[in-house]
């Protein structure tokens, strides 16, 4: 029936008209949509008026910047607090704890002041998110405190060291000798926080409970059809072929996906960290149970992840292929399976676990929905990968979900944001802070240790795990490769070229981007 | 001109009906808390609150199948924002308090829940809106799972 739903009309009239004005457009914890006037001063968004440091402080903080007046900058991605500060049925989201943080933060220094990088495109993909910064950058407005995926623009000399700030105290917490030892062991070494000499450029603010992404599942659907959840990538497959015969789309990829490209979440979750933890045994150069960068970059030089060679690395690809050949409907890369999800069409949709408030306060959705994490790549798919282990109960070390990083190139020339920047983020890392995010968002850990864990994680974390190894399958290692390699992925999904023909291009376009990431970053190779 | 005006005048007239007709319909529902468990919470960002609704009709009888859909105001957290009442018209919320602290110290919530379903053309909803008392904690409540074993500490 036809819903004429004129309230909800006029307020979108009305936000677009102040939008179209300059005004403070929506923000949320996903896609913000303001302008490049729409930097707000973070005061002015405030809405509580903390005025004390959190319990257990007693340290006290040191002066910044000796009094003298600094404006930081600051994006916090899909933590940002949103603009709207009462949730209405409209505009059900609401995320206020990070600015009542910014506004004890501004108490505690009042020469420091907080705004949010509001025109960030949050929940765009790594290369429009990179556009977006080097734009910045070049014009000097660069958020001094930046969400970069931890190391992802490593190559783009992007990053103020932080290894002698975390040695010092964290003077917001009470006998905090090290702000380091506020975090777990494997955090400071996590191979996506540290630059190629192992020195943390990124601070670790929240973490997935769990895998990054799940799949979210039409429960009703399952049980009407009496099969379960795919467990693994094969049972995927499976899952997928009777869903199909009964009319509905097994799966959709994340909405921002719509070019068929290696490196997507299928690549990154269920196929590429398996097939690479089976070469870990020569991947592993130092033997300290991760393979970061450099060691995957040497791996490459030694042929390792060479198609053209390597029946394993062949396997890789095809499996990956797989998804674009046999999983995803007709006329997927110009779909929005928003509304066919909602309708009960859509069996599986692949998504962040942080769209899982979000998912619970979608009005549209007609049915009961699950989340299962994405579906690892076993042995009954192929001998070639590793044996996944499971956790008992919970997610095992998961990696970061919010990782903080200052920007070298704003801070360089000014050490009184420099000071600002790191105080900040120090104050951001207090427990009781980071408890405070969490348990407002009410999907993600805490990266410090004593902070809680939300109570409606509690079903989520009596889950078993797969544990994800500590290494990844590598594409190319520069943005300008990585367009060629996807190219030649595409042309061979597509059947423009034949099997031989792209696992030669793709070997030869790996070893191209490595030599030069090795020049661009002057990589000392010597006993490679 | 005139052609134009007599148009408008019939559209408004049509969605003034129906909003009339919504805004009538809404008036036949009444949302009722039936329970709420504790009545004082401790604001600890754990402790579950157990709200209980029932929706009736203009004569008192139960409403099933109606999917309610609630909004905390002033902070916390539901496990599901949308419940759809049983055949006793019943519909079971549990609301997490946020943990309080010297930057949100503990203070009242409004709950907001609405009847999304005796909406027809437009959104004019049956509603009520109830208080949860929140009182500092006495004591910390933790999670019944542990950090230091996810951090493999």
């Amino acid at each position: 029936m036809l819903k004429f739903k004129w309230q909800s009309q006029i307020l979108m009239l009305a936000a677009s008209a102040l939008v179209a004005s300059g005004c403070s457009g929506a923000a949320g914890n996903s896609d913000a949509t303001a302008t490049a006037s729409q930097i707000a001063t973070a005061s002015q968004t405030a809405t509580g008026s903390a005025t004390a440091l959190p319990e257990g402080t007693d340290a006290g903080p040191k002066e910044i910047a000796g009094g003298r007046p600094v404006t930081l900058t600051v994006d916090l991605h899909g933590w940002m607090p949103t603009v709207n500060t009462e949730p209405t049925a409209e505009n059900p989201t609401v995320f206020l704890s990070t600015q009542k943080i910014a506004d004890a933060f501004m108490k505690l220094h009042p020469n420091v002041k907080i705004a949010w990088a509001r025109t960030k495109p949050v929940g765009k993909l790594q290369n429009e998110i990179a556009e977006w910064l080097t734009t910045q950058i070049s014009a000097g407005t660069a958020p001094a405190i930046t969400f970069t995926w931890g190391n992802n623009y490593l190559d783009r000399d992007w990053y103020e060291p932080l290894g002698d700030a975390l040695s010092t105290p964290d003077e917001y917490v009470s006998g905090n000798a090290k702000w380091s030892d506020l975090f777990p062991d494997y955090l400071m070494k996590h191979r996506s926080l540290v630059d190629n000499s192992k020195q943390p450029v990124a601070v670790p603010i929240v973490l997935y409970s769990g895998p990054a992404t799940g799949y979210y599942y039409n429960k009703d659907l399952f049980e009407s059809l009496g099969i379960s959840p795919p467990k693994d990538w094969e049972e995927m497959f499976t899952d997928a072929k009777l869903l199909k015969e009964k009319g509905y789309v097994p799966f959709a990829q994340w909405g921002n996906f719509k070019q068929i490209e290696l490196g997507q979440w299928n690549q990154q979750f269920s196929v590429g960290p398996f097939f690479a933890a089976a070469l870990m045994d020569k991947t592993d150069y130092d033997k300290d149970g991760q393979v970061d960068t450099l060691e995957t970059l040497r791996a490459t030089k030694a042929g390792l992840f060479n198609a053209a060679e390597h029946d394993y690395a062949q396997e890789m690809y095809r499996q990956l292929k797989r998804m674009y050949t046999e999983l995803l409907p007709a006329g997927w890369q110009n779909t929005d399976f928003s509304k066919p999800w909602n309708d009960g069409k859509v069996a599986m949709r692949e998504e962040g676990l942080w769209a899982l408030q979000a998912e619970n306060g979608n009005k549209q959705r007609k049915f009961n929905y699950g989340v299962i994490p994405a579906p690892p790549i076993t042995k009954s798919t192929s001998l070639d990968v590793a044996d996944v282990q499971y956790t008992e109960k919970g997610p095992y070390q998961p990696d970061p979900d919010l990782s903080l990083n200052i920007l070298k190139p704003i801070v360089k020339d000014n050490p009184d944001l420099k000071e600002a920047a790191i105080a900040f983020l120090k104050y951001l890392t207090v427990p009781e802070n980071i408890s405070m995010m969490v348990l407002e968002q009410g999907a993600s850990l805490g990266a410090v240790k004593g902070s809680e864990i939300p109570p409606l994680l509690d079903d989520w974390m009596n889950n078993s795990f797969p544990i994800m190894p500590k290494a990844s399958w590598p594409n190319a290692f520069t943005d300008e490769q990585g367009i060629a390699l996807n190219k030649q992925f595409e042309m061979w999904v597509k059947g423009e070229t034949d099997d031989a023909k792209f696992f030669a291009k793709s070997n030869e376009i790996q070893q191209k981007s490595a030599d030069d990431y090795i020049k661009k970053m002057n990589i000392d190779t010597t006993g490679w | 001109m005139k052609r134009k005006l007599t148009i408008s005048a019939i559209v408004l007239a049509i969605v003034a009906l129906l909003a009339g007709y919504d805004a009538y319909r809404a008036t036949q529902y009444r949302i009722a808390l039936l329970s709420m468990d504790p009545q004082r919470a401790p604001a600890d960002g754990q402790s579950p609150v157990a709200l209980r609704f029932k929706v009736t009709d203009a004569s008192g009888q139960p409403a099933k199948g109606h999917s309610l859909y609630a909004l905390p105001k002033g902070g916390g957290i539901l496990s599901a924002s949308r419940v759809v009442t049983d055949e006793a018209g019943e519909a079971l919320y549990t609301y997490y308090p946020y943990k309080a602290s010297d930057l949100q110290p503990a203070k009242d919530v409004q709950i907001k829940v609405i009847d999304e379903s005796n909406s027809v053309f437009n959104e004019i909803n049956a509603k009520t809106t109830v208080t949860v008392p929140l009182v500092q904690p006495e004591r910390s409540a933790k999670s019944n799972h542990n950090l230091d074993d996810i951090f493999g500490e």
